[in-house]
């Protein structure tokens, strides 16, 4: 019965008005297509589980303490530390976890025709002693050949590809509304954006290749079986360009943001919502931001600049890879929130790219000639019933890598639905 | 701001297209090798395993022993009827087909014979069999003598004399033999506590040869103490001695070559060395490149360090000089389970083996790289890759399935396989 009180408030909390002092929140959106790909799968779990936080505007109710008075601050602050340890934690670590092997590798593995599986476990920290013996609070397993070497790498990759995918719309939806972002939204992009930081910095992934390991490892081996550079030497070299590169995942300024956020604004103060302090010029809000991937290539370092007015948020972006193993660059920019009539919402998104040339067919292709590619597409939301929408993407991609898409040619996209605030 | 959005739809607008006027990507990849035929030469009977060896002339000497039919297991399944000679033409028709009947003395036997083997010599078969006569001695024990024989019949019938190989007691015995310069080598090893110097812990080996003529005759014969000295028998005595360590012959263009277990040597005809030793991993085929006389070697291993548990082994490439020393450093050129035949040509090597149920052949430059991805040609000949230990003609080695692959002409990779019903030729046609 209190699940289903539960539920049904979060259903109508949903639906509910925004009051007008309240900090602008974006679009519900729930999208897919028929293989279930990384950007619509990344979309919708990011948009679940904003619904699924919603719990907390049962909270006050329950937990309203005086914090005026010491004691009452101190409760209140162990209340939102055991809330974020117990409840928005382990939530923000189902979901990223879910974007990761059902939308990430499981949907690379469905773009290559494979019939993934999954095991789920507990998340953090109920695994510790709820389930000590768990290795891994997900699993995705596919049965692909590892030979196709395009396509092996970016079954390792496509994990944390999606949650960096995350991180990235819940980046560009923050500034879209002028630095705010819930509480919960920065907590899910803390994780997605720190995934496997462990390995990232340790000594270990230069060392030998083994049989057990993780999506990290097992990139590393992949990028010495692409450009087959198999000696031990050339696997610490990889390694360790890897691990540089990773410093640009670490120095965000929305990632220290969103840790602050969590520790003074959220279980300090109780504010569900922050703001991020974002420049503004002539009206126009914009944001210069790191943003890392991992690529068929290597690691690759994108600068974004957001621009926002109105309800429009520009992303300008250039993309270069560091690896040392090719050379790999591109750049783009993409548009959203553009209104021509008060129903309609409109976005168009393009990215040019030069990098090797992915051969999906080809068993161990070691070398290839660059190749250039391009991506183009367009956004739309349609209201139709109040603040129910249809929403949108149809985009077209020639061969070639970029973030959360197809690797092949093809036309691609999504529908689904949108739920104004 | 509007004005940011229109100039991002112009852009759309643009690069749509240019992507549908088909400028960028998806540029379709040209392997450097194409599978241009792969037809049966001939048909084989199910009891049949033929062998190949290149002549200098271009031709390819099939060759297999036709065996009694007969219940499979059974002794007279173990009898040879005959010897059946194909020679394919350059172009693979049938150029000349032979049949050679059992010699008497081999009939005679009724099975009690091990390592049945047999060569043409242009003017009939050489055959080679080794008797096995147990006797109980007085104080219950038994005693196993091991004879290997020599017999050559002619195109016509006629018989030859019969010649003694090696013979030992309480041994192990294994010949292996080889078509050479208009006439056959035979190599015979035998290892044994009994033979001289040898103990229950530390068998001894001794090697012998025999050098047949074109008509039958033995022109030479002797023992070989250099090659005896550097095999090492394995196995135990109470199973019988495995011969993972023995001496097998085999020829690369026009070479003649002897192989142990991690090492090859160039030879002449009476098997004294010429060059070498080439070095030679485990499952290795080897190669001679006449152009540059040196000698192409292709292997695989799971190197710790290299390879992930589970994941196919690394494809190995190495060419060395007549001496073994490496010309260039060890390249992994792909992944799979067994190499089945090298060929050297001009500037490229070229490289089949099976991975997964397939064959695959990778294009190598002088440098050790690989040209392109692998080139599959088609379901794996042969059921058990590695099973069919033998020694290839125009690539050395253990050989899975057998293969012969050679360039007849520029370009132009030709692979002569034997599946368990048929002698195939693939023709594989590469770019310069």
């Amino acid at each position: 019965m209190r699940v289903a009180a539960l539920a049904t408030c979060i259903i109508a909390t949903c639906v509910s008005s925004a009051r007008a002092d309240d900090p602008p929140r974006p679009d519900l959106v729930f999208v897919a297509n028929p293989n279930f790909g990384i950007e619509p799968g990344a979309r919708t779990t990011l948009n679940a589980g904003r619904l699924l936080f919603r719990y907390q505007e049962l909270l006050p109710s329950i937990t309203k303490f005086d914090e005026s008075r010491p004691s009452g601050k101190a409760l209140g602050i162990l209340g939102r530390t055991l809330q974020f340890g117990f409840l928005d934690g382990p939530l923000a670590h189902m979901e990223t976890t879910v974007t990761h092997e059902l939308f990430g590798h499981g949907a690379r593995a469905r773009e290559f025709g494979g019939k993934p599986a999954y095991v789920f476990g507990l998340p953090l920290p109920y695994s510790l002693f709820l389930a000590p013996q768990q290795q891994t609070s997900g699993v995705a397993f596919y049965n692909t050949d590892p030979r196709n070497l395009d396509q092996d790498i970016a079954l390792h990759f496509g994990g944390l590809e999606s949650n960096f995918l995350t991180a990235h719309w819940i980046n560009t939806e923050m500034v879209n509304a002028r630095g705010w972002a819930r509480h919960s939204d920065l907590l899910v992009y803390a994780i997605s954006k720190v995934t496997y930081v462990t390995t990232f910095v340790s000594r270990d992934l230069r060392g030998q290749r083994g049989a057990v390991g993780d999506d990290i490892d097992s990139y590393v081996n992949a990028l010495q079986d692409k450009f087959n550079h198999w000696r031990p030497n050339q696997r610490v070299t990889i390694a360790k360009n890897l691990q540089t590169a990773y410093l640009w995942n670490l120095i965000d300024p929305t990632l220290v943001f969103s840790l602050y956020s969590t520790l003074v604004n959220f279980i300090y103060h109780g504010k569900r919502e922050s703001k991020m302090p974002l420049p503004s010029v002539n009206g126009v809000t914009f944001y210069p931001s790191p943003r890392f991937n991992l690529s068929p290539f290597g690691a690759e370092h994108y600068l974004d600049l957001f621009l926002t007015k109105g309800d429009v948020v520009v992303d300008a972006y250039g993309r270069i890879g560091s690896s040392g193993l090719a050379s790999y660059t591109g750049a783009g920019v993409r548009a959203l929130g553009w209104k021509p009539h008060k129903s309609v919402s409109l976005g168009a998104e393009v990215d040019v790219w030069k990098q090797p040339a992915l051969q999906l067919e080809e068993r161990n292709l070691y070398t290839r000639p660059d190749e250039w590619g391009v991506n183009v597409g367009g956004f739309a939301t349609v209201k139709i019933l109040g603040k129910l929408g249809l929403t949108g993407k149809f985009a077209y991609k020639s061969r070639g890598y970029l973030q959360g898409q197809p690797l092949d040619a093809t036309p691609y996209g999504y529908l689904g639905v949108s739920i104004a605030p | 701001m509007q004005r940011l959005f229109l100039a991002t739809t112009t852009a759309f607008s643009l690069c749509v297209l240019s992507a549908t006027s088909g400028s960028t990507g998806c540029a379709k990849y040209v392997a450097p090798c194409a599978l241009e035929s792969d037809s049966t030469v001939m048909n084989l009977s199910a009891l049949s395993r033929a062998h190949l060896v290149k002549r200098p002339d271009g031709t390819v000497i099939a060759s297999w022993l036709r065996f009694k039919q007969a219940a499979l297991g059974s002794v007279a399944s173990q009898m040879p009827e005959g010897f059946e000679i194909v020679v394919i033409g350059a172009d693979g028709t049938i150029t000349q087909q032979k049949s050679v009947a059992s010699p008497a003395a081999l009939d005679a036997r009724k099975g009690s014979t091990r390592n049945i083997g047999a060569e043409w010599t242009g003017r009939g078969a050489i055959l080679h069999w080794t008797e096995a006569t147990t006797q109980t001695l007085a104080d219950g024990t038994s005693s196993t003598h091991l004879s290997t024989k020599l017999q050559f019949v002619s195109d016509n019938g006629q018989e030859g004399e019969l010649l003694d190989g090696l013979s030992c007691d309480d041994c192990s015995t294994l010949t292996s033999s080889t078509p050479f310069e208009d006439g056959v080598t035979l190599l015979h090893t035998a290892v044994g506590s009994k033979l001289g110097g040898g103990t229950s812990e530390v068998p001894a080996t001794i090697v012998r040869f025999d050098r047949i003529a074109a008509d039958g005759s033995r022109t030479a014969s002797g023992s070989v103490p250099w090659l005896a000295s550097v095999l090492t028998p394995a196995g135990s005595q109470s199973g019988g001695f495995a011969f993972a360590a023995s001496a097998a012959l085999a020829t690369s263009g026009r070479h003649l070559f002897v192989f142990a277990t991690n090492n090859a040597w160039s030879v002449d005809a009476t098997l004294s060395p010429k060059e070498g030793p080439i070095p030679r991993p485990p499952g290795a085929v080897l190669a001679w490149d006449p152009s540059t006389n040196e000698a192409v070697t292709a292997w695989f291993a799971s190197d710790v360090g290299a390879d992930l548990l589970g994941a196919p082994p690394n494809l190995y490439f190495q060419r060395s000089d007549n001496q073994g020393r490496p010309a260039i450093p060890v390249q992994r050129i792909s992944t799979g389970d067994a190499v089945l035949a090298v060929a050297a040509q001009a500037d490229h090597y070229a490289v089949v083996f099976s991975a997964g149920g397939h064959e695959y052949l990778d294009l190598v430059d002088r440098t050790g790289n690989k040209r392109g991805s692998d080139l599959d040609l088609g379901g794996s000949s042969v059921a058990d890759p590695g099973a069919d230990a033998g020694a290839g003609a125009e690539g050395i080695g253990t050989g899975a399935g057998e293969h012969l692959l050679h360039a007849p002409s520029t370009n132009v990779f030709v692979d002569i396989y034997v599946t368990s019903d048929a002698i195939k030729r693939r023709v594989i046609r590469c770019q310069p």
